[in-house]
């Protein structure tokens, strides 16, 4: 605003001076008599105030109590808040979604799916994070592009558990082997008993044993997996050279804290899984995806069932 | 209910120092919970205006060593509870927004054990001063009447404030009351004209020399001078401040 007084000795010259000082869209704010004389008091308002820096500032705290917020609610921990906050605020981007996906970005490693396919590799993780379907998803993806895979099981898997691996494979005309990898074409994918994280004799034993067979580490975890949990996990098979990781169950699962956990513990985010339906293949996950699922997801956390 | 009121004008040196401390101890003898927070971290001088030696400051909340609570100390003679900035030790402005949305928080948890909580805003429009205006449930706008501090108040006004919540002003070091609603006024149709947004008026503090006298002293207007003029008008926006709203 610019703000101009005036005085003269009539009210009528004193308006002719903020007419023409200011120009016809002056406001009159106030009109005094000081002594024998007028004095008026007149503003406009040119838009041409700081308007850019002021605009870049309140997106970043708009951005910063935004982010906040919605990581909250996904119990996201503490310390990967106030970075994922404090990235998001600095990035000087004014839309949080996009702020966010930089912080993300900034935070850990994401990959394609694509880099699940064509190599050797084995799904290790706690029991019921959803491994078997996991092989048996890329599998049907390999099956679907006419690549040919190999299927085999490291350990004894629990009773019941062999029968049902061979069910989902048995459409795919495929059959797991146990002892001896099968010689023959392509990849071999290997489904692992569940190993418990903090074991870490059985963590190194097993990681050992896919190893030795040619096989890349793949941790599998629940998205619906606690948010500490879900961290102290990663850092111990991270610790133990394990690089990537694929969650499961994102289409049941409300609160993604564990997915910043994954990021933050070191794993690159290679995939999701999101449907119960088998040839639906791994989703992608990318920074910008998670951050527009972790600022969507906000208002629906409380959602009932329908 | 508690009222979080962000004390702001803008333009520096224009009272809101005083007019927190002043107003705080007035409303603190009507007998309400009243806690003084200096969100003007970098050139905090609540306490040196009130001669205080605090045993603690905002520095530390912000080092993350404590929780705001424990800032949080009595002063007897006004029966303020305050939170003092620590002068010199480099500005809100420069602490990551992360930090200031954080202690926002604090201040929205603390603020229930209080009936009034006012906030002694740094001058000027920088994002740690919107960010308290907008966590505030409203904003006392203190201007003098010359046209520097009328055109801050407005760009304050302007850029800062949540146009869903009150905006009072207060007119300070005015001749009389007469004096003080013309100021109010024309910053009034400023505002109405160029935001179609009404603000309030709370009232006028008439310019008094004692006031400057007690912040010399390093005493409580309302104890130093408890007569004078301008201890007179702050007490009249207290009553006003604290009369229930009028039902319409
Ligand atoms: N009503 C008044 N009459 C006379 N002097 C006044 C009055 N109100 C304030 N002053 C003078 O104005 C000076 C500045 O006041 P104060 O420190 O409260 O301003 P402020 O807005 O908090 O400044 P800053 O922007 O630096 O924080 C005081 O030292 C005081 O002497
Ligand atoms: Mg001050």
């Amino acid at each position: 605003m610019r703000l101009r007084v005036f005085e003269a000795a009539t009210a009528q010259e004193a308006l002719e001076a903020v007419r023409r000082v200011l120009g016809p869209d002056a406001a009159i704010l106030a009109t005094t008599r000081v002594g024998d004389r007028v004095r008026v008091t007149a503003a406009v308002d040119l838009d041409a105030t700081p308007a850019e820096d002021i605009l870049a500032g309140a997106g970043s705290e708009r951005v910063a109590s935004e982010v906040d917020a919605c990581l909250a609610a996904h119990r996201v921990l503490p310390d990967q808040l106030g970075r994922l906050v404090e990235e998001a605020a600095g990035s000087g981007l004014a839309e949080s979604e996009a702020a966010l996906a930089h912080a993300l970005a900034a935070l850990g490693g994401f990959a394609r799916p694509d880099v699940l396919h064509g190599g050797s590799l084995a799904v290790v993780g706690p029991p019921g994070a959803g491994k078997t379907t996991l092989i048996v998803r890329l599998a049907a993806a390999a099956r679907l592009a006419g690549r040919e895979v190999r299927v085999a099981v490291d350990g004894d898997l629990q009773a019941g558990a062999r029968e049902r691996l061979a069910a989902l494979l048995r459409p795919l005309g495929l059959q797991a082997s146990d002892g001896k990898d099968r010689d023959g074409d392509g990849p071999l994918l290997v489904d692992t008993v569940g190993t418990n994280p903090f074991d870490a004799r059985e963590l190194a034993a097993v990681l050992e044993r896919v190893r030795g067979r040619g096989c890349t580490p793949i941790l599998v975890l629940p998205a619906c997996t606690d948010a500490a949990e879900a961290f102290d996990a990663g850092c111990n098979f991270a610790a133990l050279g394990v690089r990537r990781a694929v969650v499961t169950g994102l289409d049941r699962t409300r609160r993604l804290g564990s997915l910043v956990s994954l990021l933050a513990a070191g794993l690159v985010l290679c995939g999701a899984t999101a449907s119960p339906f088998l040839d639906r293949g791994v989703l992608p996950l990318t920074p910008a995806g998670l951050a527009r699922m972790l600022l969507r997801r906000k208002d629906r956390t409380r959602e009932r069932p329908a | 209910m508690t009222r979080i009121l962000a004390i702001a004008s803008g333009k520096g040196g224009v009272g809101k120092t005083f007019l927190a401390a002043t107003l705080g101890h007035a409303i603190a003898r009507r007998g309400r919970r009243c806690l003084v927070f200096d969100a003007d971290l970098g050139l905090a001088n609540l306490d040196v205006q009130l001669g205080i030696d605090a045993p603690v400051d905002l520095g530390r909340v912000l080092e993350g060593r404590i929780p705001l609570e424990r800032a949080v100390f009595r002063h007897e003679e006004t029966g303020l509870d305050l939170v003092v900035g620590r002068s010199g030790s480099g500005t809100l402005a420069g602490l990551p927004p992360a930090r200031l949305v954080a202690l926002a928080r604090e201040l929205h948890a603390l603020a229930p054990r209080y009936d009034v909580v006012l906030l002694d805003l740094a001058a000027g429009v920088e994002p740690p001063c919107r960010l308290f205006a907008r966590a505030s449930h409203g904003v006392i706008v203190i201007t003098t009447e010359e046209p520097t501090a009328l055109t801050d108040a407005y760009a304050f006004v302007k850029v800062a404030c949540d146009r869903s919540r009150p905006v009072m002003v207060v007119a300070n070091a005015v001749e009389d009351r007469v004096r003080g609603r013309e100021v109010y006024e024309t910053l009034a149709r400023a505002c109405e004209r160029f935001l179609a947004f009404r603000l309030s008026y709370l009232g006028a503090v008439r310019r008094d020399p004692r006031v400057g006298e007690a912040i010399r002293a390093q005493k409580p207007l309302l104890v130093r001078h408890p007569t004078s003029p301008a201890a007179a008008d702050v007490e009249d926006l207290a009553a006003r401040l604290l009369a229930p709203a009028p039902r319409g």
